[in-house]
């Protein structure tokens, strides 16, 4: 799954650490998100939408190997 | 997502203080045959084997390693995130397979009193193997 967090973060002027505050995780969790180490949950999807002011849908996309 | 069965963070160090100390003490008892005096007792009620004098070093360094591993790898994260929470029931899975593996391999390789050693670590290695897999793993991410 591929991620448009970096961008977003840089367009809200947002720290990786500034985001896991607002969403209450770790910077480790946003950097391994953001790297596509690990997938979140819908609710921290949903969390981090919010935070963006954009869609989930904005922010992640499915790739062809996500399928299988 | 809130966590149930987990502890406080602030045990977590009570694990750590608790760990090393009963491992090392357990390792003495083994090897060394290192016992407290002032642990010494004498059974009573005991009508197998009568009454007959033993010591609870070993008990004490048994208990608390396991109580110690324990709190080390189920109190909460400071930040206690649902990564973190993957990560940990990620690396139980891994340390019971890892423990099941070598507990089969020493079934068949290992016989007679060294079985004994075998019986004897297998009361601890799977905790101890989660909590190093754990700890690297969240290091790592």
């Amino acid at each position: 799954m591929k991620n448009t967090i970096k961008v977003e973060r840089a367009k809200k002027d947002l720290t990786q650490e500034g985001l896991a505050e607002k969403i209450n995780v770790s910077r480790q969790t946003i950097n391994s998100i953001e790297k596509g180490k690990y997938v979140p949950s819908t609710l921290l999807a949903m969390k981090m939408a919010a935070i963006f002011e954009i869609n989930v849908n904005d922010i992640f996309t499915l790739e062809e190997e996500d399928w299988n | 997502m809130k966590q149930r069965f987990l502890f406080p963070n602030k045990m977590k160090p009570f694990g750590w203080v608790l760990f090393f100390p009963s491992l090392i003490l357990g390792i003495m008892n083994l090897y060394s045959e290192f016992v407290f005096e002032f642990l010494q007792i004498t059974t009573i009620n005991d009508t197998i084997f009568k009454s007959r004098p033993q010591n609870l070093t070993d008990e004490i360094a048994l208990t608390g390693t396991l109580i110690g591993l324990m709190l080390i790898g189920f109190s909460k994260l400071k930040i206690e995130d649902e990564y973190v929470q993957k990560i940990r029931l990620d690396s139980l899975l891994w340390a019971t397979y890892l423990n099941f593996g070598l507990v089969i391999l020493s079934t068949l390789f290992v016989y007679g009193d060294y079985y004994f050693d075998v019986i004897v670590y297998n009361l601890f290695t799977l905790p101890l193997f989660f909590v190093i897999r754990f700890h690297y793993y969240l290091a790592r991410r």
